[in-house]
């Protein structure tokens, strides 16, 4: 059979190399962490490092198992996902809107490109202390923190994917005599959409760093302020176990636009 | 150089006194076409042959109403050329289909933006990917075809609305030879039997023989018509025409046509 003669050579190759192959693609990774976690450790119980300052995994670990029992750490959590994700839908719905707006006309784009370029090129971060003084210790500051951070990829990437556009696809649009609103909603949008999704992605992970960063500076709520708190009462195992939840969540958030990326952009990987 | 006026032109089209002058981007100005006159009747099959940069692409673009002539007029079908007509489809060098929509959907597209009967159409559409074998990709992606079936997609989208004057540019041109011989005998039975006009671009001496009544030789530099040469041919046009001699003096015909303007 095919099948046979196309797979046997592989398998081959797979037996040489044990980590080839979708198999390797989780196992590989998996003991890599693995073994990274367990030299931590050893070398924490070794004594090679002082506890206080990097505790082993697994005290983390216990730290973060109590946490979870604790309410300080659901409030944080709440707080700091709030900001987040109204920053980040703040951030993208803005960003697209005013995208599609300076994609559309030539103009525009000209008048607001050199300020569009200065902004991304700028730690964004920078201006958090700014944000502070201006809306104060409340979750306002660090909403408006998120979604400036988030906000320029998304932009960018809603222009260019607005230029990319097939010119050969715009005279067809054209010699069927589509209006410039049918152009947008059957063409320029959804080819545009892989790469608005591309910054989409990029900004929720942007819209967490904005909101802990945003804490950071200045709050009296979140996982950013938990952190700060934690590390003061040189509590660094506690510090750890916030940043481990969120890294979890940082995570899921980003799994879930990628989730809504294949759903929306399920042409992707083909065009 | 003029050509004499065809029986019916009313319902063709004619081309008087056609220039184009493009300018760039530096100031400068490119003469892309001068003095085409040319009237095409219903049903015809004319093909415009020359080497890139004789204007083939700039004509028809104002036959489809998507360029403006700097001077003279083109009238199809008794009214000025303009975009968005059903009785008119354009089809392309690449198959420009969207690879977010099924194959069917993309066949549809015209419908959709010339806001036509849906149910009709849909029927049509089916009959369309039959006659250009692609029934069972109706529902597939289009990532999923060959070159050489998106094509066909993109002559069925062309088809769709049942046109009664078809732009083809270069459609082909981009397929490798065997595909492109293919679909030349695919389109040369729906033009026998549908009998559309249809306006053929290409640099291929032997595919503007096979499939035209007429062919117009150009040259550039600027963008002119050399000569018409008449295609003599019995329809239907099959497989076993290519090759006869029939076909190769014609073919050498318009290869010294336009030999000496290179
Ligand atoms: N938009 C344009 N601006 C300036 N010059 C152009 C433009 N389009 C085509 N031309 C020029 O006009 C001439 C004819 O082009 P075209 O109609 O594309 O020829 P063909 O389709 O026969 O290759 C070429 O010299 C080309 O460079
Ligand atoms: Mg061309």
């Amino acid at each position: 059979m095919t099948a046979t003669t196309s797979d046997s050579p592989r398998l081959a190759r797979a037996a040489r190399r044990p980590f080839s192959g979708s198999l390797g693609k989780v196992l590989l990774p998996s003991s890599v962490l693995l073994l990274s976690v367990a030299v931590w450790e050893a070398v924490s119980r070794a004594g090679l490092v002082n506890e206080i300052i990097v505790p082993a995994p697994t005290a983390v670990a216990q730290e973060l198992v109590g946490m979870l029992d604790e309410s300080y750490f659901w409030e944080a959590t709440w707080v700091t996902m709030a900001e987040t994700l109204a920053g980040f839908a703040i951030g993208v719905v803005l960003a697209w809107a005013l995208g599609t707006v300076l994609g559309m006309f030539e103009g525009a784009r000209t008048a607001f490109y050199p300020i569009v370029v200065g902004f991304q090129i700028t730690p964004r971060v920078a201006l958090a202390p700014l944000f502070l003084t201006w809306f104060g210790f409340g979750l306002t500051s660090k909403v408006v923190m998120a979604a400036t951070i988030c906000f320029f990829p998304v932009l960018l990437n809603v222009m260019v994917g607005m230029q990319g556009v097939d010119p050969a696809a715009r005279t067809l649009m054209r010699s069927l005599g589509a209006s410039r609103w049918e152009e947008y909603r059957k063409l320029t949008l959804p080819s545009s959409l892989p790469l608005i999704f591309a910054g989409i992605k990029n900004a929720i992970t942007l819209a967490l760093i904005g909101a802990i960063v945003a804490e950071f500076v200045g709050a009296s709520q979140g996982m950013g302020v938990l952190i700060k708190t934690l590390n003061f009462q040189l509590n660094v195992a506690a510090g750890f176990a916030v940043i481990v939840a969120l890294m979890v969540f940082g995570l899921i958030l980003y799994w879930i636009v990628e989730l809504v990326d294949a759903k929306v952009v399920h042409w992707r990987n083909h065009a | 150089m003029t050509v004499d006026a065809q029986p019916g032109t009313e319902d063709g089209i004619r081309i008087a006194g056609a220039n184009k002058t493009y300018r760039t981007a530096d100031g400068g100005h490119v003469e892309a076409l001068r003095g085409v006159d040319l009237d095409i009747a219903p049903g015809e099959f004319v093909s415009f042959l020359g080497p890139s940069g004789c204007g083939k692409s700039t004509l028809l673009h104002m036959i489809a109403g998507l360029l403006s002539t700097t001077q003279g007029h083109i009238d199809v079908r008794g009214t000025p050329a303009a975009p968005g007509r059903a009785d008119m489809a354009i089809m392309l060098q690449t198959p420009v289909l969207f690879p977010w929509r099924t194959v069917i959907d993309n066949v549809m597209l015209p419908v959709e933006i010339l806001r036509l009967d849906r149910t009709k159409a849909r029927r049509r559409a089916e009959e369309l990917l039959e006659l250009t074998h692609l029934t069972e990709f109706a529902e597939k992606h289009v990532w999923e075809l060959s070159g050489g079936m998106k094509q066909r997609v993109s002559l069925a989208r062309a088809l769709v609305t049942d046109p009664s004057l078809l732009l083809m540019d270069e459609p082909f041109s981009a397929l490798d030879e065997f595909t492109r011989e293919r679909l030349n005998v695919e389109l040369a039975r729906l033009h026998d039997d549908l009998g559309r006009t249809t306006l053929f671009v290409t640099h291929n001496i032997a595919e503007a023989v096979f499939l035209s009544d007429r062919i117009v030789c150009m040259r550039p530099r600027p963008g002119e018509v050399i000569e018409v040469i008449d295609v003599p041919l019995p329809r239907p046009r099959e497989r076993a025409l290519v090759g006869t001699p029939d076909v190769v003096a014609l073919e050498n015909r318009v290869r010294r046509a336009i030999a000496e303007f290179i």
